[in-house]
């Protein structure tokens, strides 16, 4: 997969992840969504784990 | 207490009855839909019925749809795909969960669930279980063996959504099991409310402990109604030094009733998953009102691969006349389930229900606490031997027992029992639902 492909995707997963973050933040006031949500958070976590680390700053610096 | 009060969705739990009722019927009419476009036995039902789902309008309108039996949900299943048959809604593949009901009246039913319908059944439970007190610190044992029958397998994903610490008790035997509760400090478990009576017995006898002693401070009870019977639920919360509380659900269907922390004496419906009708058990007209007696039709309005749309439950039930002061708008069902359609019975003209005579049994200390039922003919007449074990300590009272134990028996039953009594533990122990009653008569 491409470099603009994987961070397409990445981007896509950091969006999913600020809004279950915040439906996870509901922790007081609404337990089904607080729990569902840090279950999706759990889903993120494995997709994230799926698309691997960001390995271009590993890159050799161009010649 | 970390995260939430007393409800685990306090939108959908206290939506007043005008919006809830609202929120039924479009659920009703989803579903409705969803299984005659996808489902082929719901399509011929509906079809040889000449219903078409945009026939309901209103809830009252519920009525037109033809109501399913569980021989029908059999036989759907000769059909292929197998084993689903034409139940099925959704393609084979993208069912993810099997498995079947008990077959304690006949062949088996298979029970197909997608992913999504299995977080529907832990939603299901996880509404319970918040509602009974479970929370995240909460470390959940679970003495049941985890296999084709649904049994706790959701009362497990529930917990585990909840946040609580999950320890499956699987392949244990009962001894095995209390010492690793107390071994653990477990603080809450789910099971029958037969098996719970028997661990406890098992805590006693075999391994010397007290079970009221250990850290086990909540127990969720389902397969049986034991555990909105008072003198059962009062026994079980003496030998646990525990609430109990009751659940009501079934393969077929799901987890549709609640006892909740409050123990309001009856079982919260899940109305925003579920539509729970009461028939009248004769003339099948709908029962609105408190006092009457009747039987349970349930939709499940959110399950997809093995849609469940008006279902003859045949239990038993009647409405509370009293809301719970728990603050859900949900209906109450007073007593819980009462009992089946198929198990209460007539005998001598009279009609006998298993439960009353466990209200009675379990009432009596000098009683250990399994019992067993048996109505057979003598002659031309029926015959209800009632088998009762008898604490060492009672043997000296034995015959003010018995005697008080009929006249009891009588009076809340209008029948007479030939009464034998054994030593304790001499009567069969069941680790799922209990076989206490058996008609031998011809026919039944």
């Amino acid at each position: 997969m491409d470099d603009h492909k994987l961070l397409e995707l990445k981007g896509r997963l950091e969006i999913l992840k600020r809004e279950a973050e915040a439906l996870a933040a509901e922790k007081d006031a609404f337990p089904a969504l607080w729990r569902n949500a840090e279950r999706v958070l759990a889903c993120v976590r494995m997709m994230e784990i799926g698309l691997g680390p960001d390995l271009r700053a590993d890159k050799e610096p161009a010649a | 207490m970390s995260g939430g009060g007393a409800y685990w969705n306090p939108y959908l739990e206290t939506l007043d009855r005008e919006r809830l009722e609202r929120l039924q019927l479009k659920k009703f009419k989803r579903i409705l839909t969803w299984a005659f476009e996808r489902s082929p036995f719901y399509r011929e039902l509906y079809q040889s019925a000449g219903l078409k789902p945009e026939d309901i309008r209103t809830l009252a309108d519920v009525a037109k749809v033809p109501r399913v039996e569980k021989s029908m949900l059999r036989s759907a299943q000769d059909s292929p795909p197998f084993p689903y048959g034409r139940l099925l809604a959704v393609p084979l593949e993208e069912v993810v969960e099997f498995r079947q009901t008990s077959g304690t009246t006949g062949r088996p039913v298979y029970q197909a669930d997608t992913w999504a319908d299995w977080e529907w059944w832990s939603e299901c439970w996880a509404t319970l279980l918040w509602s009974q007190g479970y929370r995240p610190r909460d470390r959940v044992f679970l003495p049941f063996g985890y296999h084709i029958f649904v049994a706790f397998w959701a009362g497990h994903y529930a917990a585990e959504k909840i946040g609580c610490e999950i320890v499956p008790g699987g392949v244990l035997d009962t001894a095995a099991r209390v010492l690793k509760i107390k071994e653990i400090q477990a603080t809450a478990m789910m099971g029958t409310p037969t098996y719970m009576m028997n661990m406890a017995e098992t805590a006693r006898n075999r391994i010397q402990l007290d079970p009221a002693g250990l850290t086990i401070r909540k127990i969720t009870c389902a397969g049986e109604p034991g555990a909105l019977i008072p003198a059962t639920k009062k026994r079980l919360e003496a030998a646990w030094g525990a609430k109990v509380f009751d659940h009501a659900g079934a393969t077929e269907i799901g987890a549709w009733g609640f006892e909740c922390a409050r123990q309001p004496g009856g079982l919260h419906v899940n109305e925003a998953f579920f539509l729970v009708e009461l028939l009248d058990l004769v003339s099948d007209e709908p029962i609105t009102q408190p006092g009457q007696r009747g039987r349970l039709i349930m939709t499940a309005f959110d399950r997809l691969a093995q849609p469940c749309v008006r279902f003859d439950s045949k239990d038993v039930a009647e409405w509370a006349d009293e809301p719970c002061s728990c603050g859900r708008t949900y209906r109450l069902l007073k007593g819980g389930v009462l009992g089946r359609a198929d198990d209460i019975t007539k005998v001598k003209g009279v009609l006998l229900a298993p439960a009353a005579i466990e209200e009675v049994v379990r009432g009596f200390e000098e009683c250990g606490d399994e019992f067993e039922v048996i109505v057979d003919r003598a002659g031309e007449t029926d015959r209800i031997t009632l088998k009762v074990e008898l604490k060492p300590e009672a043997e000296s009272r034995k015959p003010e027992f018995l005697a008080a134990l009929k006249d009891r028996l009588r009076l809340t039953t209008n029948l007479n029992y030939q009464i034998e009594t054994h030593p304790l533990g001499a009567l069969p122990r069941y680790e799922g639902k209990a076989r206490r009653f058996k008609d031998l008569r011809v026919g039944h």
